[in-house]
């Protein structure tokens, strides 16, 4: 017993005598497969065997946005629409994310929210899709912070009914919004959302569970017969509040994230 | 009234029909993961033990994940195990009456805790300690392994305590006519006794730890590479299969339903390994030199583990608790049904399985099976279980996301630990009794139900208490099987979201995170209830007997 806590009151020396700094910099990514990833790569050019090895891998926006506020060094992604004070976005090649550059399309780094149908189409999902295309939709859209996108709603006759919509939880926010103002509008309508992810969305459209599947990736071939492209999403490149950057350049977020990059000190005294 | 020879003799087929039928269970559950990996292992074959795992470049190696698992699992052995039987020791011999109740209590509660609350925790706490304390990014297997540590702390404590509690007093007492002093007489003779108890808690600790996902994923940075040292990220097994399998389709779904038959059969070669009967001569080697103060040490660690978790849910959730409330009703009356649900099903099956292995069964290979395949369903990690119960229950068997399925998919859970807690209070009741009972007589089901049962009734009502925490704090299987609407429920089949899967869709994306705390402690206060509720059944099953 002795013998271990002399043990471990060296391991805890050790430990403190490293440098403990922010400077060290941790990359906070996405799981392989998300959409958020497959954007994020997309946009900055960097190919799945480009990331970081080390990087910290996760799966859901809010550890993504808890790691960064707790951690000087860290640098993360995540949808605009979960932007919130604890972290600080950072502009990109000069533009920072405004609600004026996602709206004109100046700020570099966007995606679309799609909702996927199968051939046969159910009444209550084309009233659905029709309401978002309309003015009332897209001023939901507006204001749940992410910009609307004109489409061709189905044409036909859309009826409200019981509707089950499913897949990714980065559209999710949006369609419980749209939901919300849908119900107001319409009483006789019962929608039900089931949060997962893109492809169990995609899955769960073939298998006749939902009636429309939520993606925040470009639909794959088979995923759905038809896919709209809803809204626009704005990925914000975040850091800690007290982080001493205020943007970067994409050339300099493909070398923190393909880990080139080795501590803040020498990166960002580089230029 | 049927004679009573012929109830005997239906209880002992109908005991032994339901051992015979969890077999059947554990080997139906692995065929069925066996042909959905199948495509994988035809395919993949050998590249399966490369060093790097990224499915979209092709590169298919398990060996980072097998290396975490293994780490992480280590470290919260090393942490949970110490501090749970020490604890448990300070519980029965060495604390005053009044602080005992409390004490476990508390650490019932924890077990109830849903692992995302515990994600959180070491998140926004461990890892900035750990990040500090030895540098890093303090994502690590250290930060995973220490968490794990204190998840299955409740565990280990609580099946530690009812077998400390098995040990006869004449043992105690006749180590203390020999001369040794209180504190030798525990150490020496009541610990080494209740070793069997012991080694089964870790058991069914180490079963969690591989298993645990949701807390994990969010303190051990997930990275699929080999690690360079214990201050380094790792992907584990049981993690590598709930970050992919929402967006795995075809040959890399297979893939991770590969890793879960991997995980299925460590899992199983474990218990092979660890249900090995110790030889007759190692059992004397079994004597632990422990500081004096060792376990009142350790239940102060618990003790303040315990404030700090249940400080940190309550400071984050109650000044939220207002706007979180309206939400709650619908969710909470789903994990009610579903809490009803599962313990309908697995409560029955749970006790006839502990009274045939506790009662009927001889020691024997039949024995052996049915324990190494109960232990096995223990060790299946949820995420699994809520896979297994998304592709039978709800797509094979055609109930859809429902009320239904979730609680089918959790009474499976459940069983074991039942299972688990019941064997152990019925081998807790004094031999004497079933002596009585036989000479007055009765037979051995009548014994069991007029006699064992009530007199287990503590034991029993503790796994309650476990199984209901393990519901409650349940979030993969049930987003899988039961879906995840928040909605009344109005049938069996209807979807609903439980409270665990409705704080983890409020934390998800990140925009409700005070709400999802306030969920939390919604929670624990709703576990703290149910605990009361049960432990009030238990005191008045044991007043009862006239104990």
């Amino acid at each position: 017993m002795r013998r271990m806590g002399v043990l471990l009151a060296a391991v805890l020396l050790c430990g403190c005598g490293q440098t403990a700094g922010v400077d060290e910099i941790t990359a906070v990514v996405r799981e392989e497969g998300s959409g958020t990833r497959a954007a994020f790569g997309e946009a900055f050019a960097l190919e799945e065997g480009d990331i970081d090895p080390d990087a910290v891998v996760t799966n859901s926006t809010s550890v993504v946005k808890l790691c960064v506020a707790g951690n000087p060094g860290a640098v993360g992604y995540l949808s605009y629409g979960a932007l919130d004070a604890s972290v600080r976005a950072l502009a990109i090649d000069g533009v920072a994310a405004t609600e004026a550059s996602l709206a004109d399309g100046s700020y570099p780094v966007m995606r679309s929210f799609y909702l996927a149908a199968p051939a046969e189409i159910s009444p209550a999902a084309v009233d659905f899709l029709q309401f978002i295309a309309g003015e009332q939709g897209r001023r939901v859209t507006q204001a749940a912070g992410f910009v609307p996108q004109a489409f061709d709603a189905p044409g036909g006759r859309g009826e409200a009914g019981r509707l089950v919509i499913a897949g990714s939880s980065s559209v999710a926010p949006l369609c419980e919004a749209l939901r919300e103002a849908y119900l107001a509008d319409r009483p006789g309508a019962a929608v039900e959302i089931q949060i997962s992810d893109s492809s169990t969305g995609a899955a769960a459209l073939a298998a006749g569970i939902c009636d429309l599947a939520m993606l925040s990736r470009t639909p794959a071939v088979g995923e759905g017969a038809v896919a709209w492209a809803i809204a626009r999403d704005a990925l914000a490149v975040i850091v800690h509040p007290d982080h001493p950057a205020h943007g970067l350049s994409s050339a300099q977020v493909r070398a923190l994230f393909s880990g080139k990059a080795v501590s803040w000190h020498a990166f960002l005294s580089f230029d | 009234m049927p004679s009573s020879a012929s109830t005997e003799r239906a209880a002992r087929a109908g005991f032994t029909a339901v051992a015979w039928a969890t077999v059947a269970a554990v080997a139906a559950i692995a065929l069925f993961l066996g042909a959905q990996a199948l495509p994988a292992i035809v395919e993949i074959g050998g590249d399966f033990l490369g060093t790097v795992w990224s499915p979209v470049r092709g590169l298919w190696g398990i060996l980072p994940m097998l290396w975490g698992s293994a780490a992480v699992t280590a470290v919260a052995l090393a942490v949970g195990l110490p501090l749970g039987v020490l604890t448990a020791l300070f519980l029965t011999h060495f604390c005053p009456r009044c602080l005992a109740a409390p004490i476990s209590a508390a650490a019932d509660l924890l077990a109830g805790i849903p692992s995302v609350v515990y994600g959180f925790f070491g998140l926004v706490l461990l890892v900035p300690a750990v990040r500090s304390l030895f540098g890093g990014s303090g994502m690590s297997i250290l930060t995973a392994g220490i968490l794990l540590g204190i998840m299955i702390l409740p565990t280990i404590l609580s099946l530690t305590r009812t077998a400390l509690l098995t040990v006869p007093d004449s043992l105690y007492r006749g180590a203390r006519a020999l001369g040794a002093e209180h504190t030798a007489a525990v150490f020496t003779v009541v610990l080494p006794a209740a070793r069997t108890g012991i080694r089964n808690a870790a058991l069914l600790g180490l079963g969690r730890a591989v298993g645990e996902t949701m807390a994990v994923i969010m303190v051990a940075g997930n990275q699929a590479r080999l690690p360079a040292g214990l201050l380094d990220g790792i992907r584990t097994l049981s993690t590598g299969i709930v970050i992919e399998m929402g967006y795995a389709t075809g040959l890399h779904r297979s893939a991770l339903i590969a890793l879960a038959l991997i995980l299925f059969a460590i899992i199983l070669g474990l218990n092979l390994i660890l249900m090995r009967r110790p030889k007759a001569g190692r059992e004397r080697r079994w004597r632990l030199r422990l500081p004096r103060f060792a376990p009142h040490t350790a239940a102060g660690v618990t003790v303040l583990i315990l404030f700090a978790i249940l400080g940190f849910v309550v400071v984050r959730g109650a000044p939220h608790l207002g706007a979180a409330l309206p939400g709650l009703a619908a969710p909470a009356v789903t994990t009610l049904a579903v809490i009803a649900l599962s313990l309908a099903l697995s409560l029955p099956a749970g006790l006839a399985l502990a009274a045939y292995l506790a009662e009927y069964a001889r020691p024997g290979w039949v024995m052996r099976l049915v324990r190494t395949m109960t232990q096995t369903l223990a060790g299946l990690p949820s995420v699994v279980w809520g896979l297994f119960g998304m592709l039978f229950f709800v797509i094979r068997l055609g109930w859809g996301y429902s009320i239904l399925a979730g609680g089918a998919t959790m009474a499976l859970m459940l069983l074991p630990i039942i299972e688990r807690t019941a064997e152990e209070g019925l081998r807790a009741v004094d031999d004497g009794l079933r002596r009585g009972s036989a000479a007055l007589g009765a037979g051995r089901f009548r014994t069991l139900r007029c006699i064992l049962l009530p007199a287990a009734g503590e034991g029993i009502v503790g796994g309650i208490i476990l199984a209901v925490g393990r519901v409650v704090g349940e979030t993969a299987a049930l987003l899988w099987t039961a879906g995840s609407v928040a909605q009344w429920p109005t049938s069996l089949f209807a979807s609903g979201r439980t409270l665990a899967v409705h704080m983890y869709a409020l934390a998800g994306e990140g925009l409700y995170t005070d709400q999802a705390y306030a969920t939390a402690l919604v929670l624990v206060v709703l576990v703290l209830g149910l605990n009361l509720a049960a432990g009030a059944l238990g005191r008045r099953l044991r007043r009862k007997v006239g104990a």
